[in-house]
C-alpha cells in the first residue's frame, strides 16, 4: 500500500513537473523577438536614388531600434519586441545628388529622402515597404505652434496667447515678404480623404506676410506670429510673453488686443465670417502650413468639402507651393488619434503630432526639436519632413518661450 | 372632420345668432307657461350621523347650486319639475349621486360615507369626464394618494396618452397638453385654475431678447399634491367661461372643509416630503354663525442626484381656507396661500474652491375671495363673484467668473445710441447679479346662471364678465457692478421691471347648455359659446379676439353615444412679448491698444439701440380645436372611449423678423485716430477708415410659429376580474405634433468675399422662407393597468403597464430657395425662376447658386417598442393611518436597443427606476 502511495506521488510529482515546463515554453513564444525586414523604394521620379548605407528606425512608445539598408534597400532589424511602432527613414541629399537621381536640373540647396509608416502593429516576423520622397530641404520651417490655450489665474479659459513661431534653419538670410501662411481646414471629419487629391491641400484661412518692404530672417533668427502681440504674462492670463512678436493677425471685431507696434498680417482668405485671427482650434485638428507662390492667390478656388453642396468653402492650395507643414491631430478621450483625419501628405508632414489631454487648455506648446548646435551656437532644428520624429509638446511648466530651443 | 371644421368656422356666428334666437324665444315660453316650482330640502350626514357643513350640492343639468348651513341642512328653491342630477361633494368623502324626480316638493336626507378602501368604490386612476362637456379628467385625492405625487406635476401622468416618470422637483416642468416635445407655446397657453382663481403667467418678464426656450407658463412643482382634493384636465375644448389658454386647462380643488388632521410623509431617494392638514368648524367672531377654516402645510426637499449634491430644492406652502355664510343665500370662501420655492445649483463644494452658484428664490401670495348669492330668479339663480390677487416675487442670484477667452473684452453699459470710449478686461474676472422679478395680478370677475326648461328640453345659461389686471414692479435684471457684469454682451444690459406698463385684460363670455331629452334614457345635448377677450383697450397694442366654442353629444342608441366638439382658444401676450426688452448692438469702433503709452490707450464701441417700445400688431395666439368622439357602453359596466382630435395654432408667439439697417463707423491707427506719445488717443469723428452698413433685427415679437396636433385618445375600462377582485383600465393615445415657422428668414449670405467676413459685414442680406424645415413627431403608446381592490383586507394594489408602440421623429428640410434680396440701401429685389436656373449668376459678386440648399434627407428615426411596469399598494391600517409603497420601472427593464437612423445600441428608460413610500394619518 505504501509502495503504491510512493509510485502515485511520483507520477504526480511528474506530471506536475511536465506541467511547469509546458508552461514555461508557451510563455517563452509569447516575447520572442521579431526580425523585422524594411524594403525601401524610390519615387518614381528619383529612380536613381542611392539607397544602400541608410539609417532605418523602429519607434515605439518606449523605445527604438535601427538597422542599415543593404545595396537593394533592404534593412533587417532583428531583437524587436512585438508592439505598435512607426517606422521610417531620413536622410539629406545635395543638390548635385538630387539632379543625378532625378535627371532633373534645380538649383543649389539641400534635399531630404524620406519615409515613415506610422501604427504598425508588429507581432510575427514580416517585411515592411517604405515608400520613399524626395523633398527640398527648406531653411523656413514652423518651429512652434502654441495652440492649445490655457487657463488663466482663475482656472478659466484664455486664448488670446495663442501663437505660431517661424525659424530659419538655413546658413542663408531669407526675405519672407509676401509668404503665406495657412491653415488647413478643420471639419470634424476632413473635407477631403487625403489620397483622393494628392497634388491640392485645403486650407480655411491664408494669411499673408507683408510686402510693404523686405523682411529679412538671418539664419537662426526666428518669427513669431501672434493674434495679440502682447505681454501675456502680465495678469497672469499665460505664460508667453508675446510683446516682440514679428507679425500679428489682427482683430477686426474688438474682442482682442492688438499691438499697433507689430505689423499686421493681410488676411487672404477666410472661410469663416467674424474671424480675421488665425482660427488656432484649441483642441485640434491644426495643421499649419508655409508657403510661396508667385500666382495671385486670391484667384485660386474655392471648394465645398467633398461631396457636399453648402457650408463653408476651402481655398485648394497647390501642394508643390508647400515649402514646411505640421500636422495637428486631435486627440479624442478613447480613441486616441485617428490618423485618417491626417490632412497633409507625406511629402509635406509624414507624420503628425498632438497634445495628449482629454481636455484643451493645456498652455502646452508644440516644438521642433533641436537637433544641434552650430560652432557659433546657433541652433539647428531637426528637419526629417516628419513630425513624429522632430516635434514634441512641452508642458507649461517648462514655458518654452518663442526663440529657446531644446 | 374637415367638413365639420368648414361649417364651423364660415358659419359660426350665425349658427351662434340661431341659438340665441332658439333660447330667447325658450325663455319667452318658459316664463309664458308660469309653470309650478318646486323646493328640495337636502339634510346631509357624515357615516356618524353628524351634519356636514358647507357640502356643495348641486341639480345637473340645471347648474343651481347650494351649500349646506352648520346644521347640514340645504336647500333649492323653486326647482322646474322634471327629472334631475343631485350631486353633493365633500372633501374626504365619496361623490353623492341620485337621479331624482321633483314634481313635488322634496325632502330628502342624504348620508355621506368617507372614502376609505373599505368602500366597494375606489378611484385611483383618472375619471373621463361626462358627455356633452369638454373633454376631460378628472383625478381625485384619492387616486393622487396612490400615485404618491409630490406636485401637480407627477399627477398629469394619469392623463391618457402621458407617459410615466420619476418625480424630479429640481428642474422646472410646465404643462404640455397633447404635444408630444416641449413646445413654449403649447406651455404659456395651458392654463391653471386653482380655486377659482387663474394662476396667471402675463406677468412674467425676461431680461433680454424673445427666447423660444426660456421657461413660461406655471411651473407644476410648486403645486404640492397633498392639499388637492380633485383635479380636473381638460384636453378638448373647454367652456366658455375659461379664458387666455390655448392648448388645455387644469381645474384644481384644495381640500376644504370639516376633516380630521392629516399627516402625510413621502419618501424617495431624492425627494421627500411632509404635510399636516386640518379643516375645522369654528364659530365666527361677533356672530352666532359657523364655519370652516382650513389650514394645511407642506414642506417637500429634494436633491438632483443624491450623490451629486449640486442641486437642491426646497419647497414650502401653507394656506388658510376660510368657509363663511354671511347670509342663508351668500355663501363665501376666503383662501390665503404663501408658497416658497428655493432652487440652488452650483458647482460641487468639494471639486472646486470658487465656482458658480446660481439661487432662485420665488415666493408666492396669493388672495382670493369668492361667494356665491342664492338668488333663485328666473334670470339669476346663482350669481358668483371671485376676486383675487396675487403677488409673486422671484429672485435669482448669480455668482460667477466670466472668462475673458479672446483677451480683451469690452465693458459695455450704454444704453441710447451712440459712440462711447468703454473700459475693459483683459482676463477672467469675478462678476455677481441677479434679477429681481414680480409679477403681480388681479382678478376680478361675476357670473349669472340660470336654466330654463320646456317640454323635454332643458337651459343651462351661465354668463360673466372678467377683468384681469397683470404686472410686474421690480428691480429686474442687474448687475451688482456694472464694471464687471454677469453677461458682457448685447444680451447683458440690466432692465428694470418698473418702466414696463401693467396690463388690462377684458373678457366677457355667455354659454347655453342646451339638453334635449328626446327619447327615454337618451338625449342630445348642445353646449354654445363664445368669449371676448381684449387686453389694452384704447392703447397702440390692443388686440382682441372672439373665441366661439361648442361640445356636443348625442346618444344615438342607449349604450353608444356620439361627441362633436369645435373651439377657438385665445392666449394673450405677456407683458414680455407686449413690451419687449430693447435690442442692443455693440459694434467695435476703435481698438488701439499701444503697449508703450498706456494713457493712448483706446476701446471705442458704437451702441446701436433699437427700441421696439411696445409689439404693436401683436395677437393673441389661437388655437382652434376640432374634436369627434364615440363612447360605447358594454355589457358588465365595460366602458369605451374614442376620441379623435386635431388642434392646429397658426399664430404662436415666436421672434419677428423684422430687420432694420444702420451704419457704424470704424476708425484705426492708419486713419481716424490722432495719436501721440505719451497722450492720449483723439478721433478725427469725421474721417472714418471704413463705414460699415449693418443689418439687425428688431427684437419685435411676432406670431410666426405654427403647430398642428392630431392624434386618437383611447380610453377603456374593461370592467372587472371578479375572481381576481381586479379593474382593468386601458387608456392611450395615438399622436402627431409638427412644429414649423411661417414668414420670412433674412441672412447673410455664404461664401462672400473675405473682405466682406473680416469686418463681420454682408454685401446684401439673402431672404428665405422660413418654412423649409419643420419637425414631425408621433407616439403610440398605451397603458393598461391593472387594479385589485380587497375592501376586506381595505387594501388597493395597481400595477401599469406602459408600452410605447411606435416613437418617431423627422426633421424634414427640403432645402431652401432664396426669394430674393436686399440690398445695402434697403431696396429689395425678387430673386426670379430665370436668376435660379443660371448657375453662374451672382448678386454683387456672391454666386447665387451657393444660397440654394439642397434638402437634407434626413431620415426619420423610428426606436423599437419599449415597456415599462410600474407597481403600487396602498394599506390602511385601521381608519387612522394608511401605507403606500411604489416601485417605478419595477422589473429594471433598461434594454440596450438602436434605433431606425443609428445601429449604436442606447440604453433606453434610463432613470425610470424608482421607488418609495408615503406614511398617512388621519387623526
Amino acid at each position: 500500500m505504501r509502495k503504491l502511495r510512493g509510485i502515485v506521488t511520483q507520477i504526480m510529482a511528474f506530471c506536475a513537473f511536465c506541467g511547469i515546463m509546458t508552461a514555461c515554453s508557451s510563455s517563452d513564444d509569447s516575447v520572442s523577438a521579431l526580425s523585422i525586414t524594411v524594403q525601401v523604394s524610390a519615387p518614381e521620379n528619383a529612380k536613381g536614388l542611392e539607397l544602400s548605407g541608410k539609417t532605418v528606425t523602429i519607434t515605439g512608445e518606449n523605445r527604438s531600434y535601427t538597422g542599415t539598408t543593404d545595396e537593394g534597400g533592404k534593412a533587417v532589424i532583428g531583437d524587436v519586441i512585438p508592439g505598435v511602432y512607426t517606422v521610417s527613414t531620413s536622410w539629406d541629399i545635395t543638390s548635385e545628388q538630387y539632379m543625378a537621381a532625378t535627371g532633373e536640373t534645380v538649383q543649389n540647396g539641400k534635399y531630404i529622402v524620406g519615409g515613415s509608416a506610422a501604427s504598425q502593429t508588429l507581432s510575427q516576423n514580416t517585411s515592411i515597404a517604405l515608400a520613399l520622397t524626395v523633398s527640398v530641404k527648406q531653411s523656413m520651417l514652423i518651429s512652434k505652434v502654441y495652440y492649445s490655450g490655457c487657463k488663466d489665474a482663475n482656472s478659466k479659459n484664455y486664448l488670446a496667447g495663442r501663437f505660431i513661431e517661424l525659424y530659419n534653419n538655413g546658413d542663408e538670410a531669407v526675405n519672407i515678404a509676401g509668404m503665406y501662411i495657412g491653415l488647413t481646414e478643420s471639419e470634424s471629419t476632413p473635407a477631403y480623404v487625403i489620397s483622393t487629391k494628392s497634388d491640392t491641400i485645403f486650407l480655411k484661412q491664408v494669411f499673408q506676410i507683408p510686402t510693404d518692404k523686405e523682411y529679412m530672417v538671418a539664419p537662426g533668427q526666428n518669427v513669431v506670429i501672434a493674434n495679440s502681440a502682447i505681454d501675456h504674462t502680465s495678469d497672469g492670463a499665460d505664460i508667453y510673453n508675446l510683446s516682440s512678436a514679428t507679425f500679428e493677425a489682427k482683430d477686426e471685431q474688438g474682442k482682442t488686443t492688438n499691438n499697433p507696434k507689430v505689423p499686421a498680417l493681410n488676411l487672404i482668405y477666410s472661410a469663416y465670417a467674424k474671424i480675421s485671427q488665425m482660427n488656432l482650434l484649441q483642441s485640434g485638428p491644426t495643421g499649419v502650413v508655409i508657403f510661396n507662390t508667385n500666382e495671385d492667390v486670391t484667384a485660386w478656388r474655392e471648394v465645398f468639402a467633398e461631396g457636399k453642396e453648402k457650408g463653408s468653402k476651402f481655398k485648394t492650395v497647390p501642394s508643390k507651393s508647400v515649402i514646411d507643414g505640421v500636422d495637428i491631430l486631435t486627440y479624442k478621450t478613447g480613441s486616441g488619434i485617428d490618423v485618417a483625419t491626417k490632412r497633409l501628405y507625406d511629402y509635406i508632414d509624414a507624420g503628425y503630432l498632438n497634445v495628449e489631454a482629454i481636455t484643451s487648455y493645456t498652455g502646452m506648446v508644440a516644438y521642433r526639436k533641436l537637433q544641434s548646435k552650430t560652432d557659433d551656437g546657433r541652433a539647428i532644428l531637426k528637419d526629417t519632413n516628419n513630425s513624429t520624429e522632430d516635434w514634441a509638446v512641452a508642458s507649461r511648466e517648462e514655458a518654452l518661450q518663442p526663440g529657446v530651443y531644446k | 372632420m374637415r367638413i365639420c371644421r368648414l361649417f364651423i368656422t364660415r358659419w359660426n356666428l350665425l349658427f351662434l345668432l340661431v341659438m340665441y334666437c332658439f333660447s330667447l324665444s325658450a325663455q319667452k315660453v318658459a316664463r309664458g307657461g308660469g309653470k309650478k316650482a318646486y323646493k328640495i330640502a337636502l339634510s346631509v350626514v357624515d357615516d356618524d350621523n353628524q351634519p356636514l357643513i358647507f357640502a356643495r350640492c348641486e341639480l345637473q343639468p340645471l347648474g343651481t347650486y347650494a351649500v349646506t348651513d352648520v346644521n347640514g341642512n340645504a336647500t333649492f328653491e323653486n326647482v322646474m319639475p322634471g327629472e334631475w342630477l343631485l350631486k353633493i361633494s365633500y372633501v374626504g368623502m365619496n361623490e353623492f349621486e341620485k337621479k331624482i324626480n321633483v314634481a313635488s316638493d322634496i325632502k330628502m336626507p342624504v348620508k355621506m360615507y368617507s372614502s376609505t378602501l373599505a368602500l366597494d368604490e375606489v378611484e385611483v386612476v383618472a375619471r373621463k369626464n361626462a358627455a356633452g362637456e369638454s373633454t376631460s379628467s378628472i383625478i381625485s385625492n384619492q387616486a393622487i394618494s396612490h400615485l404618491q405625487a409630490f406636485s401637480l406635476d407627477d399627477i398629469m401622468q394619469l392623463v391618457p396618452g402621458q407617459l410615466m416618470k420619476n418625480t424630479d422637483l429640481t428642474s422646472q416642468s410646465n404643462l404640455q397638453i397633447r404635444g408630444l416635445v416641449n413646445d413654449n407655446n403649447n406651455a404659456f397657453g395651458s392654463s391653471i385654475v386653482m380655486d377659482g382663481m387663474q394662476l396667471s403667467n402675463n406677468g412674467a418678464v425676461n431680461q433680454g431678447g424673445f427666447s423660444s426656450t426660456s421657461f413660461v407658463g406655471t411651473d407644476l412643482r410648486t403645486i404640492s399634491s397633498d392639499d388637492i382634493e380633485s383635479v380636473e384636465v381638460v384636453r378638448g375644448v373647454p367652456s366658455a367661461e375659461y379664458g387666455d389658454l390655448t392648448s388645455g386647462l387644469t381645474v384644481i380643488h384644495s381640500r376644504v372643509g370639516v376633516t380630521p388632521w392629516n399627516l402625510k410623509m413621502k419618501v424617495n431617494p431624492s425627494c421627500k416630503n411632509v404635510s399636516a392638514s386640518k379643516g375645522f368648524k369654528i364659530m365666527m367672531p361677533g356672530t352666532h354663525r359657523k364655519g370652516t377654516l382650513n389650514f394645511s402645510f407642506d414642506y417637500a426637499q429634494a436633491w438632483g442626484d443624491p450623490r451629486m449634491k449640486t442641486k437642491s430644492f426646497n419647497r414650502y406652502t401653507g394656506s388658510l381656507n376660510l368657509g363663511y355664510d354671511i347670509t342663508n343665500k351668500w355663501h363665501t370662501t376666503t383662501k390665503l396661500r404663501y408658497n416658497m420655492n428655493h432652487d440652488w445649483s452650483g458647482d460641487d463644494p468639494d471639486a472646486t474652491i470658487e465656482g458658480s452658484d446660481t439661487d432662485v428664490k420665488n415666493q408666492n401670495f396669493s388672495i382670493n375671495h369668492s361667494g356665491k348669492f342664492s338668488i333663485n330668479k328666473m334670470y339669476a339663480r346663482t350669481i358668483s363673484y371671485t376676486l383675487g390677487m396675487t403677488l409673486n416675487n422671484s429672485e435669482s442670484r448669480y455668482e460667477k467668473i466670466v472668462p475673458v477667452l479672446s483677451g480683451l473684452q469690452p465693458i459695455l453699459t450704454a444704453t441710447e445710441t451712440g459712440y462711447y470710449s468703454v473700459p475693459w478686461a483683459t482676463s477672467s474676472y469675478k462678476a455677481a447679479g441677479g434679477n429681481i422679478s414680480s409679477p403681480g395680478n388681479f382678478i376680478a370677475k361675476v357670473t349669472d346662471q340660470f336654466y330654463i326648461k320646456k317640454g323635454k328640453t332643458n337651459q343651462n345659461f351661465k354668463g360673466g364678465i372678467e377683468y384681469h389686471y397683470d404686472w410686474n414692479n421690480a428691480r429686474g435684471y442687474y448687475n451688482d457692478d456694472d464694471r464687471y457684469p454677469l453677461s458682457p454682451n448685447n444680451n447683458g444690459r440690466p432692465r428694470a421691471y418698473y418702466d414696463i406698463p401693467g396690463m388690462h385684460q377684458f373678457n366677457a363670455f355667455v354659454e347655453d347648455k342646451f339638453t334635449w331629452n328626446f327619447a327615454k334614457k337618451r338625449k342630445l345635448v348642445i353646449q354654445p359659446g363664445v368669449r371676448f377677450t381684449m387686453i389694452q383697450p384704447f392703447k397702440d397694442e390692443m388686440t382682441y379676439s372672439v373665441s366661439p366654442r361648442i361640445n356636443s353629444s348625442i346618444d344615438v342608441t342607449r349604450w353608444m353615444d356620439l361627441r362633436l366638439a369645435y373651439g377657438r382658444n385665445s392666449k394673450t401676450p405677456s407683458l414680455d412679448y407686449l413690451y419687449p426688452d430693447k435690442k442692443y448692438v455693440d459694434r467695435v469702433a476703435a481698438n488701439y491698444m499701444p503697449q508703450d503709452n498706456e494713457a493712448g490707450k483706446l476701446l471705442v464701441y458704437n451702441t446701436y439701440v433699437y427700441d421696439v417700445k411696445r409689439t404693436v400688431g401683436l395677437q393673441n395666439a389661437t388655437n382652434d380645436k376640432y374634436e369627434v368622439g364615440m363612447d360605447f357602453q358594454l355589457p358588465g359596466k365595460r366602458k369605451v372611449s374614442v376620441i379623435g382630435y386635431y388642434e392646429k395654432m397658426g399664430n404662436g408667439f415666436s421672434s419677428d423678423t423684422e430687420y432694420i439697417m444702420y451704419t457704424s463707423n470704424y476708425y484705426s491707427a492708419s486713419k481716424g485716430l490722432i495719436t501721440a506719445p505719451g497722450e492720449a488717443t483723439k478721433i478725427d469723428w469725421n474721417n472714418p477708415e471704413r463705414t460699415d452698413t449693418l443689418y439687425i433685427s428688431t427684437g419685435k415679437v411676432g406670431n410666426l410659429a405654427v403647430s398642428v396636433n392630431k392624434g386618437l385618445e383611447i380610453d377603456f375600462d374593461l370592467g372587472e376580474i371578479e375572481k381576481l377582485r381586479t379593474h382593468v383600465y386601458l387608456t392611450g393615445a395615438y399622436s402627431e405634433s409638427q412644429h414649423w415657422n411661417k414668414g420670412y428668414s433674412f441672412e447673410t449670405p455664404t461664401n462672400i468675399p473675405t473682405s466682406y467676413k473680416q469686418y463681420g459685414t454682408t454685401p446684401f442680406k439673402i431672404v428665405y422662407p422660413a418654412s423649409a424645415t419643420k419637425t414631425v413627431y408621433r407616439r403610440f403608446n398605451t397603458n393598461l393597468r391593472f387594479v385589485t381592490h380587497i375592501p376586506a383586507l381595505k387594501m388597493v394594489a395597481s400595477l401599469s403597464g406602459q408600452v410605447i408602440w411606435y416613437n418617431y421623429s423627422h426633421n424634414v428640410n427640403k432645402g431652401r430657395v432664396p426669394v430674393g434680396w436686399v440690398d445695402n440701401d434697403g431696396s429689395y429685389y425678387s430673386i426670379t425662376d430665370a436668376m435660379l436656373a443660371d448657375k453662374d449668376f451672382t448678386i454683387k459678386g456672391v454666386k447665387l447658386s451657393d444660397q440654394i440648399t439642397v434638402g437634407k434627407e434626413n431620415v426619420p428615426i423610428t426606436n423599437p417598442i419599449t415597456w415599462l411596469v410600474a407597481g403600487r399598494l396602498t394599506k390602511e391600517l385601521g381608519t387612522f393611518a394608511s401605507l403606500s409603497f411604489y416601485v417605478n420601472n419595477m422589473l429594471y427593464y433598461e434594454p440596450y436597443l438602436s434605433s431606425s437612423a443609428s445601429s449604436t445600441l442606447t440604453q433606453r428608460n434610463t432613470g425610470t427606476f424608482s421607488f418609495g413610500f408615503e406614511l398617512a394619518f388621519k387623526l
